[in-house]
């Protein structure tokens, strides 16, 4: 981006990436950068109500650093990026809040979490932690200890969940850079909901470290951005692989199918029209199956259930009262689930992960909803879908659980302007080709299908 | 209430069947389950057995192994 422009918009409208470019070349300093986010924090999020805890103290030592390294001669990758975490994340000197009450007795955290701590090598400046699901379980962020996240589109609703602060931060240019977690879509729905972009990378491949988990065998860690390219960035960080930003550029022609079956049953219209939209500029004129996605969701329900009863069993032995009445009812009855069923729903894993593999010889994509609506109003206990009244908490996830549930990276590009809020697609690519997913949302961004602009007054 | 229905053994189960392994289960593992938080853990444990079922009627071979940690 030229200096000329720099002047003219708001530096919280600006990418990571440009915000790395710029401060590393000594156009604008991390300082500024960090100033012009804070004030944009406490200008928005009293009504927004993404952050749980500001660290400014640290985030102010840390944009000095940034600059002054620059000023030794170095270029980090994230020079003065501004990021916020979901706070199951660890960070020195907070809280590890895990969404719940209950965590709050804990002292501070003596360490970062190792995804965040990876970032801040790279210059980033840690503003502080974001607003969840408690215990990371649910897909609205309407938190009974903390209050909900509000949707910057639409105050009145639900910015999705359990990422739900972390999506909201990233739509109304409280940070360019979040990280979340998604064990059957947290980072996918609120990133689906919030209009921005989300990168839920393959199972394993970023450090869980320094997280408080939820589902051992389904967690993922990733980022959300307002653009691929800083997705891409963001990863690579991370990841600490091979680099997939420089070749998420390239012209390569990817196969991508539409996935039908499970994946448009109970969607609404918009809900589908953002896929069409999507898989017509793509050229994907195939459909193709996924055979007991079905099946799958409800595996993956199952092992969450247990999975959480179980992790939980000497606080809700203890503590039940202290718990998030959304979430007590389901980890205890997890806890009480016959081991025959989670053995199965494991059986039935690998089972379903070798039919995907076989989609994956003839395809490198394949398309779905994020999810099968817009955000929910707040505190909306059922909907409408095709003369049919379902709950809204368990079905934000029909689409995202069977994709988590074997691990495969998603990228989850935003689609406005099907219906007066902002929809997701899921990207989803073969296991370990974030490249694939990254590329081909790139591409949408380019060519005006997706976008991610900044919600709310300049 | 959740309507009654038979798996595919042919038992019959319904409410009365997740109030009693809520009960069971919660004395089993030591959970002190106040009389407020009961209803509402069956009623969960109700919505998790319908998407269980889902599970238990899907034939595997025998030699389908469990993936408790999956690797892509």
């Amino acid at each position: 981006m030229a200096g000329d422009d720099l002047r003219t918009i708001p530096l919280h409208r600006l990418s990571a990436t440009t915000i790395a470019g710029t401060v590393a070349a000594q156009q604008i300093s991390a300082t500024e950068v960090l100033e012009d986010h804070i004030d944009r924090i406490r200008a928005l999020d009293p009504a927004l109500n993404c952050f749980t805890d500001l660290c400014l103290d640290r985030a102010r030592a840390a944009a000095a650093t940034v600059d002054a390294r620059i000023a030794t001669g170095e270029c980090p990758k994230l020079a003065g990026v501004p990021v916020a975490v979901k706070n199951l994340f660890n960070v020195s000197g907070l809280k590890t809040r895990a969404g719940s009450k209950i965590l709050r007795d804990q002292p501070p955290a003596t360490h970062d979490a190792e995804a965040l701590a990876r970032l801040v090598k790279a210059g980033a400046v840690p503003l502080g932690t974001l607003n969840m699901d408690e215990f990371a379980y649910g897909f609205v962020t309407e938190n009974t200890h903390d209050g909900p996240t509000r949707n910057p589109h639409d105050p009145t609703r639900s910015a999705g969940g359990s990422s739900g602060g972390s999506a909201a931060a990233v739509a109304a240019g409280l940070a360019p850079l979040t990280l979340g977690s998604d064990t059957n879509g947290s980072i996918r729905v609120p990133a689906a909901l919030c209009g921005v972009f989300g990168l839920k990378p393959t199972y394993g491949a970023l450090p869980r470290e320094g997280s408080f988990p939820f589902v051992d065998s389904l967690d993922h860690v990733g980022p959300f951005a307002r653009s691929a390219a800083d997705l891409a960035i963001a990863f690579d960080v991370m990841h600490g692989g091979a680099p997939v930003a420089p070749a998420i550029a390239d012209a390569v022609p990817y196969r991508v199918a539409v996935l039908d079956g499970w994946f448009s049953h109970g969607a609404t219209e918009a809900a589908l029209e953002a896929v069409d939209r999507v898989a017509r500029a793509l050229g994907a004129d195939t459909r193709t199956e996924l055979p007991e996605a079905r099946r799958a969701r409800a595996a993956a329900f199952c092992i969450t259930a247990a999975e959480g009863g179980t992790l939980h069993l000497d606080r809700l032995r203890t503590r039940a009262g202290d718990f998030d009445p959304a979430t007590r009812p389901r980890l205890l009855a997890g806890a009480l689930l016959p081991a025959a069923i989670v053995q199965q729903a494991q059986r039935f894993r690998a089972w379903f992960a070798a039919e995907a593999s076989r989609l994956f010889e003839r395809h490198d994509a394949l398309l779905a909803p994020a999810t099968p609506c817009p955000a929910p109003v707040l505190g909306q206990a059922t909907m409408e879908i095709a003369g049919e009244t379902v709950p809204v908490r368990p079905h934000l996830g029909l689409y995202t659980q069977p994709i988590s549930f074997i691990g495969l990276p998603v990228v989850v590009v935003p689609v406005h302007g099907v219906g007066p809020l902002p929809l997701g697609v899921q990207v989803i690519a073969a296991p370990g080709c974030e490249s694939v997913a990254l590329a081909i949302a790139h591409r949408l961004e380019r060519d005006g299908i997706c976008a991610a602009p900044v919600v709310g007054p300049s | 209430m959740t309507t009654p229905r038979a798996d595919q053994s042919g038992v019959i189960r319904s409410d009365v069947t997740f109030a009693a392994l809520v009960d069971a289960g919660a004395a089993l593992l030591g959970i002190p389950l106040a009389a407020a938080h009961r209803g509402e853990v069956v009623a969960a444990l109700a919505m998790i057995m319908a998407q269980a079922d889902l599970i238990l009627d899907f034939p595997l071979p025998d030699v389908a192994e469990a993936a408790p940690r999956f690797r892509p």
